[in-house]
């Protein structure tokens, strides 16, 4: 697993360098000293995880994450147990507290090992970690495109829905749409995207259209055009 | 022993009683030239002086004391009823016999009552009046004095929790920094680990005080500023110039420490290329000025101030607020690509 370790402090980094050889299977491929040196570097060197500090100077860890098209696996290094830590997912990712214990990362290590594993066998073609940060307010998600059943303009963003959760993404739904798979993703009309593997039920609607009931209930009416469209991928 | 407050009472009761009777006793003795009305009169006196006595220990025992002045008015104006009927009651029977004795035609006892009922209201009344507005008084100031006792305790507390206020962020980046410094330099290790300790002790037990030496608060500030140094390396250049003389000078302790953290925090830490924190110190004629100077700019970091610099901006102000309450200030300024945070204290300050 190859990684990057993104701190402004030289000794912090080569701290967590020398904790780090006690795991050859982590290969590190590059440091950063702040995101902006971090997002210069990370579509070039492609690393698979991240070891990510949340206060830089510039551009810090969440605003580097928000900015990136593609998110790795993250690791958030911190010195303290910020609110920001607190509110995350954590199924989706891991933080350690500096100084760093070598059980905890070891701990860190293995789950990441496991979590990468599952990915492989779930999706043997291709790579499952597709995911995107959401920050919204004070919470904030790294969520995996294909958890994503809707997502919907909302004035100059974008509201995605997935699991019980539908935070604002500050980005437009068109720029959002030109990264998703379009085998997976579909436009159903102008206001709304939904992911066709999360449809539950289409029912025929007025004048041709159809209609798509998603696994948690919500109802999506496709405009005609897009109802032709989807009848010719779904062929029936 | 008795009490102050039982020998004030004592004092009044019977000085009260006895200014009465000779008032009461000498000016109706007078006017009828009469020994006998001195004797009655005298008799009446000792009446009054008994039965507000008794009054006095019922209201002991009912507890009127914690009785609010709404709750007082019935059982007040009760008491001083029974008080006077009793009273009355007691000189008339007195004057009664006192009549029959020099033979005189006797005034019918309830002529007399009534006669006396009237100045007995007004006399039980004035008494207890007074007995009550002592009471009252000394209610309030005594509630007057527990809301000081309460204001300096939170005081003092608020003060402590100011105090203590170091940044875990901080404290845990250098003890970070110093294990991998360890493996790197061991020497420089140790120093760091010294001052880090250094720090702590001072934060912990000097500021217990609340003001010390500017030369023992410069000394931690060195500290400080050399454990910040591992962090941000060549990224934080730091500068001094203290006026001469002013060693001896009293500050409140890690204020300076306070100011610079959040010039770090805000001005230095935000910048990729770092930048200069400049701390000046002079005398300004009766104030003691302190400014912390660090690159940067003050609205591009507004929206952070909103969210952690306030902290750090309204500890500065509350601190001052109460150590010199109002003769203290605080101001933050933009100028030449540098954000001052300028304070000025009062050389001398009025305790």
């Amino acid at each position: 697993m190859t990684a990057m370790i993104i701190e402004d402090s030289r000794l912090a980094r080569n701290e967590l360098r020398t904790l780090l050889r006690e795991h050859p299977q982590i290969e590190i491929i590059g440091e950063a000293r702040n995101g902006r040196e971090a997002l210069a570097a990370i579509p070039e060197l492609q690393p698979d995880l991240l070891f990510l500090d949340i206060q830089m100077p510039g551009m810090g860890g969440f605003e580097l994450l928000e900015n990136l098209t593609e998110v790795p696996l993250i690791v958030f290094t911190t010195a303290y147990d910020e609110y920001a830590v607190k509110s995350f997912e954590f199924n989706t990712l891991d933080y350690l507290l500096k100084p760093i214990h070598p059980e905890r990362l070891a701990l860190t290590i293995s789950r990441l090992e496991e979590r990468q594993q599952k990915n492989e066998d779930q999706n043997p073609l291709k790579d499952g970690s597709h995911q995107i940060f959401v920050k919204d307010g004070e919470r904030c998600w790294i969520v995996k495109l294909a958890d994503i059943r809707l997502m919907e303009i909302y004035g100059n963003y974008t509201r995605i829905y997935f699991k019980e959760h539908k935070p604002l993404l500050l980005k437009s739904l068109n720029q959002l749409e030109e990264r998703l798979d379009p085998q997976q993703f579909f436009r159903a009309n102008r206001q709304q995207i939904i992911n066709l593997k999360w449809i539950k039920e289409l029912t025929p609607w007025l004048n041709g259209r159809l209609k798509a009931t998603l696994a948690h209930g919500e109802e999506v009416e496709i405009s005609r055009r897009q109802s032709s469209k989807l009848r010719e991928l779904l062929s029936f | 022993m008795p009490t102050t407050k039982t020998k004030l009472f004592w004092t009044l009761h019977i000085l009260g009683w006895l200014i009465f009777t000779l008032v009461n006793g000498g000016l109706n003795g007078y006017l009828n030239g009469s020994q006998f009305v001195l004797v009655i009169n005298s008799l009446v006196g000792l009446w009054g002086f008994l039965v507000t006595l008794g009054f006095r220990a019922y209201i002991h025992r009912a507890g009127w004391k914690n009785y609010s002045l709404s709750e007082l008015v019935l059982p007040a104006l009760t008491g001083i009823l029974v008080v006077s009927t009793i009273w009355m009651m007691l000189s008339a029977g007195a004057a009664y016999l006192g009549v029959y004795l020099v033979n005189a035609p006797p005034t019918p006892l309830w002529i007399l009552f009534v006669n006396g009922m009237i100045s007995g209201l007004l006399i039980t009344t004035v008494w207890t009046a007074l007995y009550f507005s002592y009471h009252f008084f000394r209610r309030y100031t005594q509630a007057e004095i527990e809301k000081w006792k309460l204001e300096a305790t939170l005081k003092e507390a608020q003060l402590a929790g100011l105090r203590t206020q170091i940044n875990p962020h901080f404290m845990f980046n250098a003890l970070n920094n110093i294990r991998a410094l360890i493996l790197e330099d061991g020497q420089k290790a140790r120093l760091m680990l010294t001052h880090l300790s250094d720090l702590l002790r001072y934060a912990l037990a000097e500021t217990k005080h609340e003001q010390v030496s500017l030369k023992t608060d410069l000394e931690t500030i060195d500290y400080f500023m050399a454990l910040h140094s591992i962090q941000l390396e060549d990224k934080l250049h730091f500068e001094q110039d203290i006026e001469e003389g002013l060693q001896e000078v009293k500050v409140p302790p890690m204020l300076i420490q306070l100011m610079i953290e959040n010039a770090i925090k805000h001005g230095i830490s935000q910048q990729e290329e770092g930048g200069v924190i400049r701390l000046a110190i002079w005398r300004e004629t009766k104030h003691l000025a302190i400014s912390v100077k660090n690159t940067g700019r003050l609205s591009s970091s507004s929206k952070e101030q909103n969210k952690i610099g306030g902290v750090g901006i309204r500890n500065i102000e509350d601190r001052l607020a109460l150590l010199y309450s109002g003769q203290a200030h605080f101001n933050l300024a933009e100028a030449d690509g540098m954000v001052e945070a300028k304070v000025r204290l009062p050389l001398e300050k009025e305790t």
